[in-house]
């Protein structure tokens, strides 16, 4: 059996490692595995001494994240020193289960897609999984660091529960300390990087993170030429994706525009970003037009992180394909509502629309970009009324303060109160309150209460 | 869910890779041999059906020669599209036909990048494959593949099987690099293997910066099996 030897492991490491004879060989390095399937090792090829100490640098740089963050990373545990007695630079890692596939797999395009949803996920997971890249991201950004190589073979992802590890960490970039490893792929790196006017830092990983969490939602890159810009494929790419990069959905230059842009998927279509939420549609903006050629303009990680965080909320299944998008309240009038994968009107009744409210000081409430789309059954959990949160990765643990019901009798919407609190709703000087089990109708512009500190909600929508 | 038809597409604007195999198919292959290449198309087949970027690029053309060559596939055909070909060994090696029929189908099938159209193909891949030596005319279709002005140029490597090869003239009707190895099943394989990373390697390759470089991305043969012809 191989085995590894490890350079001082920490505690609670061993020091010396049984791998299996599986390998996975990649252009930096070999990757394998341990018998007890806890760690995997890398090892470059060659011995690329200098490696080490950088490998060093970025030890210290993860050795404390906090344990909610550690899922989506696989930073370097301890240095390697050796594989079967002979000399080499390498470095331990925790090992992934094997219920994790690339995610190209599941992204590449709507065929890939399509395969997954035969077996059942939707596209509420695929936002979920777009979440975890993210954080991935928001976890590297925070320390200070850029990744230079984010694309879809460079996460390995499992969706049935939509979470996302990101791999490479040991190529990090801190500018002016940790040089870039790699430039990056094709399809992925910032267009300064294609034409070689930037080095990779934390602004070239904005874009990247936008083109990644854009293809998780589309299935397609949002940024892909569609013409040639030279005689010759290669230098026709670099333009492509460089100097002449332009987003596919730019309002005014449509050259890059899919013929079948907003057809509906199942229909050999392709899905248009003005199907994601008002926020995600604002950071698709800012990303690939703003900030296209501006990367100090470009949404962070944790902007992309927090949008899509807060898009579970306002999704709504077709009744026909049984697909989940973001419902359209947007698009008037109502009759313009359809389902983005199976062209389904949405049939009624449609869903009470609420947009969330949060206390400033003395001086009263204020918007906020989030809204909840809400249907019979649907819940509306405590994290949406408490304003120092964001829906968390999974609701099962997570309590509800009230849910809703369809009112056959008078034809509304009903909420009602689940919690110890009361719920009181006004409209033009006419009050409704609730206590627990009983509820309140949902009217058109009433302002609904949850208690003293909690964000409160404005009715854009009563629904019916 | 899972019963609703789902009429989906690979996506728009991917450059597609060409791969050819111009397979001898003369009687000198008949029995284990041709048995031998059809197995490999097979496995090229499910390699490159197991491989993600692979599968959305590669398009397919087929030509075998026996006394006559013919492109099988019809043109070049989508990978998802592409059958295992009919494939029966007999007659005589018409590798000069082979070539003539591969120009014209790089001269008709494949897409010219030109600024401002739709997006062309990226260099295509050729591999071919012979146990004997040619029984027409190879010089002038050779030379019209190498003059071909109007479009890519092509990655062609060539190998010769069994202890019928010349080494001399394959070498001579080679365009690019030539490889020799014998006949029997297991060299087959480890040739359509070969393909199969190849062409993986290469698709993969396309998607990185420096895509130019693709011919670099191809992994070389088994040495044991496989054999360099300087």
């Amino acid at each position: 059996m191989p085995t590894a030897v490890l350079k001082s492991p920490p505690a609670g490491m061993p020091t010396s490692i049984v791998l299996t004879d599986r390998t996975r060989v990649g252009g930096e390095g070999t990757v394998h595995f341990s018998t007890d399937g806890k760690y995997a090792i890398k090892v470059y090829h060659g011995t690329p001494v200098e490696r080490e100490k950088l490998l060093g640098y970025v030890m210290t740089i993860f050795r404390t994240i906090p344990r909610d963050q550690e899922r989506y990373i696989l930073p370097p545990l301890a240095l390697v020193q050796s594989l079967n007695g002979k000399p080499c630079v390498g470095f331990v890692m925790r090992r992934v289960e094997d219920r994790y596939r690339e995610l190209v797999d599941f992204v590449l395009h709507p065929a890939a897609a399509a395969a997954q949803f035969k077996q059942g996920r939707t596209w509420a997971d695929y936002l979920k999984l777009a979440r975890s890249i993210s954080s991935a991201l928001v976890v590297l950004h925070g320390k200070g660091c850029a990744h230079s190589d984010i694309h879809f073979s460079n996460f390995l992802a499992d969706l049935r529960d939509g979470s996302a590890v990101m791999l490479e960490v040991d190529g990090v970039v801190v500018p002016g300390f940790l040089p870039a490893q790699v430039a990056g792929m094709a399809g992925f790196m910032a267009p300064e990087i294609v034409h070689r006017k930037a080095r990779p830092d934390e602004r070239t990983d904005r874009h990247s993170l936008a083109v990644l969490v854009l293809h998780t939602l589309l299935f397609r890159n949002a940024m892909q030429p569609l013409i040639d810009y030279a005689t010759d494929p290669e230098t026709s790419e670099q333009l492509g994706w460089g100097e002449m990069a332009l987003f596919s959905e730019h309002p005014a230059d449509r050259r890059h525009r899919p013929k079948a842009l907003g057809v509906p998927l199942f229909s050999r279509g392709c899905l248009s970003y003005t199907m994601l939420t008002e926020e995600l549609r604002r950071l698709t903006d800012q990303a690939f037009m703003a900030g296209l050629r501006v990367p100090d303009d470009r949404p962070t990680s944790r902007d992309w992180e927090r949008a899509l965080a807060c898009a579970i909320d306002e999704l709504w299944p077709c009744t026909r394909c049984r697909q989940w998008f973001p419902y359209p309240h947007w698009l008037v009038p109502a009759e313009r509502r359809t389902c983005p994968f199976c062209g389904m009107r949405i049939s009624p009744p449609a869903p009470v629309v609420l947009r969330l409210l949060e206390e400033r000081g003395k001086t009263g409430f204020y918007t906020t970009h989030r809204r909840v789309v809400l249907g019979s059954g649907f819940r509306l959990y405590a994290d949406v009324v408490d304003p120092s949160r964001v829906p968390p990765p999974s609701r099962q643990q997570e309590g509800h303060v009230a849910h809703v019901e369809w009112d056959r009798v008078r034809c509304t919407w009903r909420l009602v109160n689940d919690n110890a609190g009361v719920i009181t709703s006004s409209v033009d000087g006419a009050r409704q309150e609730a206590r627990r089990g009983s509820s309140i109708v949902v009217e058109q512009g009433a302002q609904i209460h949850f208690g003293p500190g909690a964000r409160m909600a404005l009715v854009v929508q009563a629904g019916a | 869910m899972t019963d609703f038809d789902m009429n989906v597409t690979m996506g728009e604007g991917v450059r597609r890779l060409p791969v050819y195999l111009l397979l001898d198919c003369s009687g000198s292959m008949g029995g284990a041999p041709i048995e031998s290449v059809k197995r490999g198309v097979e496995l090229f087949i499910s390699e490159v059906a197991g491989d993600t970027y692979a599968r959305q690029t590669v398009h397919v053309g087929v030509i075998t020669f026996a006394s006559e060559a013919a492109l099988v596939t019809k043109g070049l055909v989508p990978f998802d599209a592409f059958t295992m070909p009919t494939l029966s060994a007999s007659g005589t090696t018409a590798l000069g036909g082979a070539l003539r029929l591969l120009r014209q189908s790089l001269d008709s099938d494949l897409r010219k990048s030109v600024p401002g159209g739709e997006k062309g193909d990226w260099k295509p891949l050729v591999f071919v494959l012979t146990d004997g030596a040619p029984t027409d005319a190879w010089q002038e279709p050779r030379q019209d593949l190498l003059s071909r002005q109007s479009g890519k140029v092509i990655n062609m490597i060539t190998v010769g099987c069994g202890t019928g090869i010349n080494e001399e003239q394959i070498k001579a009707i080679a365009i690019g690099p030539t490889f020799r190895m014998d006949a029997t099943e297991s060299s087959f394989k480890t040739f359509f293997q070969w393909v199969s990373q190849s062409v993986k390697a290469v698709s993969k390759a396309v998607s990185q910066p420096d895509a130019g470089q693709a011919p670099s991305a191809m992994p070389q043969p088994d040495p044991a099996v496989i054999q360099y012809v300087p």
